[in-house]
């Protein structure tokens, strides 16, 4: 690996580049607290180890005291520089100059109300534009300093490179240095610099002239530069720091601090800039706060894009080497058999509704048979197929060519989903307007994605960087932001909704766990074999049933169980059929999808199974022959059928595939930019801007996120936000269960079910808008670059995530049905089924038939338990096709606004008290059923 | 060292467990970035299992890669 080593100098050679002269007089110095000290500040923004450098320069011998007036900490200590003593301050961490906490006031005021012999910023070298806009608002001061650019190992790491010499040249007056404080590489430049500036500040501590700006300081638009002399105009002299600053500052506006810069700078000042800065505001359209820091920051930017290099990291870039054959021959293998499962699924559906879902159906199975078929050739053109033919070998081109492997499998991934977004549009256009389907959306797709992939091929890798920050404009940008987030959540609901809980769960729920499809009784057989085998009385293709028939005389007691499966209106037998007896000793005799049985006991009874592992189960305490234990462990409300299965079977494939896409999101650094987004419309409903980090939180762990509802500031806003988390912030598992109800039913509804989640936010948020009083404070928040995910780094996340999940869930998934078995066993439940019904069957509109009331009135109640808990029990209805499009609505709608958990509940009266926690209780849950029965309605009076 | 997927910042498992005090949540297992206060699970035990088993199995140098940086 190459690596460039600008951004580190040796400390002989920076003391051959002086910013000041040698020769210090000690006792000219400033310092108050005694004779000859010197003082200097260390400044920066949290985190970026200015502790590290303090100790470095300092040792350990540290005192840490109140900053006058305030609970904040401030520590000082001493080092001893050549033959002077020095005191150094380590000031709370901030972001700007304009305080928006009392932190960064405390900082604010150090640095303004004393005169300094020295500064020193701790910047990170990660982050270096948000370095620079501190810097440039310290070189406002007019108080010469030394940036130290730390983290220098962790820049490396990734990949980057400062050319210090250039930034130097651009932050004229500033000393530029690199460190890595905590492995004490690069501090004694920073030690050097404070010995060769003694003379320097001699001169500055005798107050002999006001301070001049650093020539680096930002120059301001024409109509900021004549407001901000007008206020220095107004500001009473002297002042340790340039006026300049102070103007800034004022001009800003005091947000949220002590009056302190007020008091120094003086009411005449304050007036000033208080109609300038309004008048400001007015001319640009923002305030001039934000007005100020936008300037900065495209200065900070300029200089970044100048002195800092991104490199790529790895050996490939050293080598020139190219991905390996075998890599690529298996990337472009799995793009191409996308590819064709897509363009196949196109071409053989025939309605323009499920071509929306083209791999809805297609299990492992299903795509190999379905590939190799003749199928393919008679239905596929010739034009499908030459395509097809040729995206393999270009797949493979785009591996060999990109060098990095990881690139080229994510910009084969942007291949495919370019023409799958391309086939998707067309379809939806051809659908809506109201034409047969015809291929035609299908070729837009391919040509689409050929296209892309022909951009992929000819893209210089080099390129990637800027491809990235276009990316990341594009994400936050008001109006292609919110196309972009259309697109992410509709890949979401593909994967988690589509492959998750239907490819997914079907195989884990059917295949593994499974169920008993029919169950017979072994007391009646039917002595007329024909007519038995004859009856139709199940309506549904493909349902399974279990004939009981004499075999041979009446008195011999032998019973025949044939298996039987309704294809094309009629039952057939079914070979392939596992049906086991309980008591299995009874069985005399397996034939193909039958068994024969003699001498059973009254109360017998034969099952016909899906899967393995509850047959298994059952089978094992059939023959324990304990009634309760088979009960408690494999019955209706079965800790291993129930509890087990929905955590397992029904709930976690669907998560599994959720805390992918999540980690997806993450690793690509959209998030950060999801919030940026979700802080325009927080901050259109009145609500703070640091709202989104809990809500965004939310959309893991409700629980956890109320617990960050604490970095509110007042206690109106952290009541507000716990209460819109309850309320409308669905969790992870929660999200995932309504990704897979929203297979079951029509867009339409998923429409209203996004309607009425939002339309609640905004709703709540609106009221508390006029509730809360004043004023909304800033949100600020670093942006990492858009980065393309590791598939390593994912899987681990995601096992991350699900262990967490695991251990979370499935206690609560037992308890709730260990609670549900209680209730069944003592006959209490028909008490949960008698009070729920008004509810679910009067106001919710759910019907009666097949018990479906009852168990959503059994959902509702283990609801609370866990919210998944109960929206499982809902997906395990609508699977089993007993819920209409408009009772999934329903569901989901309801499901959503109750309160997830019962240990949100516990958190709630935790953060917020007892008190509060039961009025929020006490509104979500009636509104939560009223809004259910007014989806409800509104499917009756529009026939849905 | 653990890297925030909300804001970028890197930091030590012991400063992402410092919301633990004074936490009401037990032994919830997440970390929190001291810079944004984003909170996600540290790592898979599983995941670290497996790791640990195929780096004794290849038993792979630190690559001169690593080296080379420092120098």
């Amino acid at each position: 690996m190459t690596f460039s080593f600008d951004a580190l100098r040796g400390a002989s050679e920076e003391a051959k580049v002086p910013p000041f002269s040698e020769g210090a007089n000690p006792s000219g110095s400033a310092g108050e607290e005694a004779v000859g000290m010197r003082r200097a500040l260390l400044v920066g923004q949290p985190n970026v180890g200015k502790s590290v450098v303090f100790g470095a320069l300092t040792g350990t011998y540290v005192t840490v005291s109140n900053y006058p007036g305030t609970t904040v900490e401030i520590t000082r200590g001493h080092a001893k520089l050549g033959d002077v003593p020095w005191e150094i301050i380590d000031t709370p961490g901030t972001h700007n100059l304009v305080p928006m906490s009392e932190d960064e006031a405390v900082t604010r005021d150090l640095l303004v109300s004393e005169r300094h012999d020295a500064l020193v910023q701790v910047g990170d070298a990660k982050s270096l534009s948000r370095t620079l806009l501190l810097a440039l608002q310290l070189a406002e001061l007019g108080v010469p300093f030394c940036l130290d650019l730390n983290m220098l190992d962790e820049a490396r790491a990734r990949g980057l490179t400062i050319d210090l010499d250039a930034l130097e040249r651009e932050l004229p007056g500033v000393r530029v240095n690199a460190s890595t404080a905590t492995e004490n590489e690069g501090l004694e430049a920073v030690r050097e610099y404070l010995r060769t500036h003694a003379a320097r500040s001699d001169r500055a501590a005798s107050g002999e002239a006001d301070r001049a700006p650093l020539p680096c300081a930002a120059r301001f638009p024409d109509d900021v530069e004549a407001a901000l002399a007008d206020i220095e105009a107004h500001i009473r002299s002297p002042q340790p720091v340039a006026k300049r600053a102070l103007a800034t500052m004022l001009l800003a506006g005091e947000r949220g601090a002590s009056g302190t810069l007020s008091a120094r700078a003086g009411a005449d000042a304050t007036r000033v800039a208080k109609e300038r800065g309004a008048a400001l505001a007015r001319a640009h359209g923002v305030p001039a706060f934000a007005l100020l820091s936008r300037l900065r920051l495209s200065r900070a930017q300029a200089i970044v894009r100048l002195v800092q290099r991104r490199e790529v990291l790895t050996s490939a870039t050293a080598t020139g080497e190219r991905a390996r054959p075998t890599t690529a021959v298996a990337m472009a293998g799995v793009f191409g058999l996308l590819a064709a499962l897509t363009v196949d699924g196109a071409l053989t559906r025939t309605s323009v509704a499920s071509k929306l879902d083209p791999l809805a159906s297609y299990g492992v199975v299903a795509i190999a048979s379905r590939i190799a078929s003749r199928d393919v050739f008679a239905q596929w053109n010739a034009v499908a197929l030459v395509l097809l033919a040729i995206a393999v070998p270009a797949a493979f081109a785009v591996v060999r060519r990109q060098t990095r492997a990881r690139s080229a499998s994510w910009k084969l991934v942007a291949v495919f989903t370019t023409g799958w977004a391309a086939y998707w549009v067309s379809a939806l256009v051809q659908g809506l307007a109201g034409g047969p389907f015809t291929s035609a959306p299908v070729y837009v797709g391919v040509v689409a994605g050929a296209v892309a992939l022909a951009v992929a091929f000819f893209a210089d890798p080099a390129r990637d960087a800027d491809v990235s920050r276009a990316l990341g404009r594009t994400a936050t940008h008001p109006v292609w932001g919110l196309a972009v987030l259309a697109v992410v959540l509709l890949l979401a609901y593909k994967v988690v909704g589509v492959f998750g809980a239907g490819t997914a769960v079907d195989f884990i729920e059917n295949r593994i766990f499974g169920s008993p499809v029919a169950t017979t009784s072994l007391d009646a057989p039917a002595a007329d074999a024909t007519a038995a085998l004859a009856t139709h009385d199940v309506a549904d293709e493909g349902a399974v049933r279990l004939v009981t028939l004499s075999d041979g005389p009446a008195n011999a007691r032998r019973v025949r169980v044939v298996s039987q499966v309704k294809h094309d209106g009629t039952y057939v037998a079914d070979p392939a059929a596992s049906i086991d007896v309980y008591p299995a000793s009874a069985v005399v005799e397996r034939r193909p999808g039958e068994v024969v049985v003699q001498n059973t006991p009254r109360g017998a009874e034969a099952r016909e199974w899906s899967g393995f592992v509850n047959r298994v189960a059952f089978g094992f305490f059939a023959w324990l022959g304990i009634p309760i234990v088979t009960a408690f462990f494999v019955g209706p409300y079965g800790m291993l059928t129930m509890g087990v299965t929905y955590a397992v079977a029904i709930v976690l494939p669907v998560v599994a595939t959720f805390f992918f896409v999540f980690s997806m999101l993450e690793d690509s650094g959209y998030l950060p930019r999801l919030a940026i987004m979700a802080n325009r419309g927080l901050r259109s409903m009145g609500l703070n801007g640091r709202a989104v980090l809990p809500m965004v939180l939310g959309l893991g762990c409700d629980t956890m996120a109320t617990l960050t509802a604490r970095i509110m500031e007042t206690r109106k806003e952290r009541t507000l936000v716990t209460l819109l988390l309850a309320l409308g912030v669905p969790c992870s598992s929660q999200l995932s269960v309504i990704f897979a109800l929203m297979q079951r039913t029509s867009h339409v509804a998923t429409l209203v079910w996004l309607a009425v989640v939002i339309g609640t936010l905004l709703t709540v948020g609106w009221v508390a808008a006029r509730v809360l009083p004043g004023e909304s404070s800033d949100f600020l928040l670093e942006m990492p670059p858009m980065r393309q995910p590791m598939v390593g780094n994912l899987v681990a996340k995601t096992m991350a995530r699900l262990e967490w999940y695991l251990k979370e869930a499935v206690p609560l998934f037992l308890a709730g049905t260990a609670f549900l078995f209680v209730l069944d066993a003592t006959h209490s439940l028909v008490y949960v089924h008698r009070i729920g019904e008004p509810i679910v069957n009067h106001v919710l509109g759910f019907g009666r038939e097949g018990g479906v009331a009852d168990r959503v009135s059994e959902a509702l109640l283990v609801g609370f338990l866990r919210r998944d808990f109960g929206a499982a029990g809902m997906l395990d209805l609508a699977r089993a096709g007993k819920l209409s499009p408009a009772d999934v609505a329903v569901s989901m709608v309801t499901i959503t606004l109750f309160i997830p958990c019962i240990a949100n509940v516990f958190m709630m009266a935790k953060e917020r008290g007892w008190k509060v926690a039961g009025a929020m209780s006490a509104f979500i849950f009636p509104y939560a059923i009223a809004v259910g029965a007014l989806v409800r309605f509104g499917f009756r009076a529009f026939g849905g | 060292m653990i890297d925030c997927s909300m804001c970028g910042h890197s930091f030590t498992p012991e400063e992402g467990a410092a919301c633990r005090s004074g936490c009401p949540v037990a032994g919830c297992g997440m970390v929190t970035c001291p810079s944004c206060g984003f909170e996600f699970p540290p790592a898979s035990k599983i995941v670290s299992f497996v790791t640990n088993v195929t780096n004794l199995v290849r038993r792979r140098p630190r690559s001169a890669a690593e080296g080379a940086s420092r120098g």
